[in-house]
């Protein structure tokens, strides 16, 4: 277990340095001059001063031969330093600090309402398979994965203002500081993802179970006299919820995206929204450093999911 | 005698464009609700190709004494706070959805579907490269790739800066599907048999697997239409997709939209319906097909 584990971590090292990699190039290649971007501003070329432009230019290190400037960049990351932003020059490390509570709390609270709600419901809709719950939880998941979570945000503010006269808080409130502001702030957030992350894991449960229920293994359990409970407990759960477990992590993508929309209409100080305002100030190393952060919790998830896997199932660790 | 043989040819591509229709009505039968799905889909297309027949106002004409009017016979879907006519909006912008949902899933899935099948079918070094680079690419969770490249260029952002971000998005996932088709495919005695009668790996390749993998291909490509036109919804709402003079579905919900949601709730209801009208007929009609084209996977 232990060899697979760092194992495991060995192999997520070149992955994480490619990520960098990739992040930095999608920002660098793409036409465009960061500095000339920010001197511009909205009117466009007619103001830059070519002086005042290398002098930017030469601050920002943009002038610098590509490979110094990722050398530049990345040589802070192992020490937390993800460098400075462009917009207010202070350290962008310490801002997503700040912020990195409110949308982990949303996320968290997010994959429990998901997997809570799906995995029952997708157990019930295989059990029940061709029957009108069946076709009701179908139609649930898949209509819930065509919402837009930006539109459902909108909804929901539109119910809440019109008939009961009421706005979720704003501002920044943390769970430890005033539990009932935060949850009335995220609750609903929470849901409208959760019930994103629903729709994939009902429709993953249901067809793993009927996967399973097909086995030889079930039939042989039936045989030899068990109740019903405790094969559907024992034996169908047990080995269909592996590929779930894997569904549920790699959503973790889309729901980190999730977080930016949810984030944005319900106006929560979380790292979303500071990403939004990084790509409207044209702050290049806050979006760049955000877009890692986001990568890297993707890349660790994933870690955590296969370790997971081993301690679930001994054959693939031994693999 | 050639007008005879002319007849024959002639009863007989009739005949095929029949039984093509009788498959295509028994198929409607038995997947009644992909056929939904279907029509769904349908309905905003033909709503987006005839709209230059059926349209009655331009989408950003402004006529200020009419703004804010709920839905009528002269402004079906009502209008909004600079009088523009909602239907128009929702059918110029089911043309910007259509656009960029077909033209950026046909552009990532080809690419995607290149390198997957050249992944699977050589194996060793080079689909070891390849899988690491689809690693690194789906590292990055799919909106936030596309909104970074959104970042780098928000002063010229246009269309096809969306078609790309989109495009780059569905590269890594068809690679990763077609790769595994590839792999299935590639056991089959057909591909044995071509290479004993000495076919080159590239004739191999795209003419008995890549034809093989096509269900499949279908499949993921129905799907991510719906993943396209949501993406694009929500770039366009964050004000960091389609740019102003479009109507995008997205853009119709952002800004100031809220300001009116006591006033003038048609304004926020009518294009997220659109929006998930058109997502939910490609999803219902991509699970069809999945259900049609690989019964192992049904209802997944």
């Amino acid at each position: 277990m232990q060899t697979f584990i760092f194992r495991r971590l060995l192999f997520m090292i070149p992955t994480l340095i490619g990520a960098t990699l990739f992040v930095f190039l999608l920002m660098r290649i793409v036409p465009g001059d960061i500095a000339y971007a920010l001197l511009a501003g909205e009117e466009g070329a007619a103001a830059v001063d070519p002086a005042s432009l290398e002098k930017l230019r030469e601050e920002l290190g943009t002038n610098d031969p590509l490979p110094l400037q990722y050398w530049n960049w990345i040589k802070g990351i192992p020490m937390g330093d993800l460098g400075n932003s462009m917009w207010n020059r202070l350290p962008v490390a310490d801002e997503i600090m700040i912020r990195m509570p409110v949308t982990g709390q949303l996320a968290i609270m997010s994959v429990i309402i998901g997997c809570v709600v799906g995995i029952p419901l997708g157990i019930i809709s295989a059990l029940k398979q061709d029957t009108w719950i069946d076709a009701i939880a179908r139609f649930f998941s898949i209509f819930f994965l065509a919402l837009p979570a930006f539109w459902e945000g909108l909804m929901i503010l539109m119910l809440t203002v019109r008939v009961w006269r009421w706005m979720p808080p704003l501002g920044r409130n943390y769970l430890w500081e005033d539990p009932s502001a935060n949850m009335a702030q995220l609750i609903f957030p929470a849901l409208i993802i959760g019930f994103n992350l629903m729709a994939i894991v009902t429709r993953m449960t249901r067809s793993t179970m009927l996967e399973v229920l097909r086995e030889d293994y079930i039939r042989t359990a039936r045989a030899k006299g068990l109740a019903n409970t405790v094969v559907i407990w024992r034996h169908v759960l047990k080995n269909s919820m592996i590929p779930v477990v894997t569904v549920v992590s790699m959503s973790v993508g889309g729901l980190l995206g999730g977080t930016v929309v949810s984030e944005t209409v319900f106006s929560i100080p979380g790292i979303g929204v500071h990403l939004i305002e990084a790509i409207r100030n044209r702050d290049y190393t806050t979006v760049q450093a955000l877009i890692l952060v986001f990568a890297f919790i993707f890349v660790f998830i994933n870690l955590l999911v296969d370790i997971i896997y081993g301690w679930l199932d001994p054959r693939i660790s031994n693999n | 005698m050639a007008t005879d043989i002319n007849e024959i040819d002639f009863a007989e591509k009739e005949n095929r464009l029949w039984s093509l229709t009788k498959q295509f009505g028994s198929w409607c039968r038995k997947r009644t609700i992909g056929a939904v799905g279907l029509f769904m889909v349908l309905v905003v297309l033909a709503a987006a190709i005839l709209n230059p027949v059926i349209k009655r106002y331009d989408p950003n004409e402004t006529n200020v004494p009419d703004r804010l009017q709920g839905p009528n016979a002269q402004h079906f879907f009502g209008t909004d706070d600079f009088g523009r006519d909602l239907w128009a909006r929702i059918i110029g912008g089911a043309v910007i959805s259509a656009q960029v949902g077909f033209i950026s899933v046909a552009i990532g899935s080809v690419i995607g579907l290149i390198f997957g099948v050249i992944s699977g079918f050589f194996g060793g070094g080079i689909d070891n490269l390849i899988q690491r680079i689809t690693e690194i690419m789906l590292s990055i969770p799919g909106i936030l790739l596309a909104l970074a490249l959104m970042a780098t260029d928000v002063g010229s952002g246009g269309i096809d800066t969306v078609v790309m971000a989109l495009s780059i998005i569905f590269i890594p996932r068809t690679v990763r599907v077609m790769r595994g088709s590839v792999l299935s495919c590639k056991e089959n005695v057909y591909i044995d048999a071509a290479r004993a009668i000495g076919c080159k790996p590239s004739r191999i390749m795209w003419r008995h697997i890549t034809p093989n993998v096509m269900a499949p291909y279908l499949v993921l490509a129905s799907s991510l239409l719906g993943t396209a036109i949501l993406t694009e919804a929500s770039l366009s709402f964050l004000g960091l997709g389609v740019p102003p003079p479009h109507p995008s579905w997205g853009r119709l919900l952002s800004g100031s939209v809220m300001l009116y949601a006591i006033s003038a709730p048609w304004m926020v209801i009518v294009p997220g319906v659109a929006i998930t009208w058109l997502v939910l007929g490609f999803n219902v009609f991509g699970d069809a097909l999945r259900d049609t084209f690989d019964p192992k996977l049904r209802g997944r």
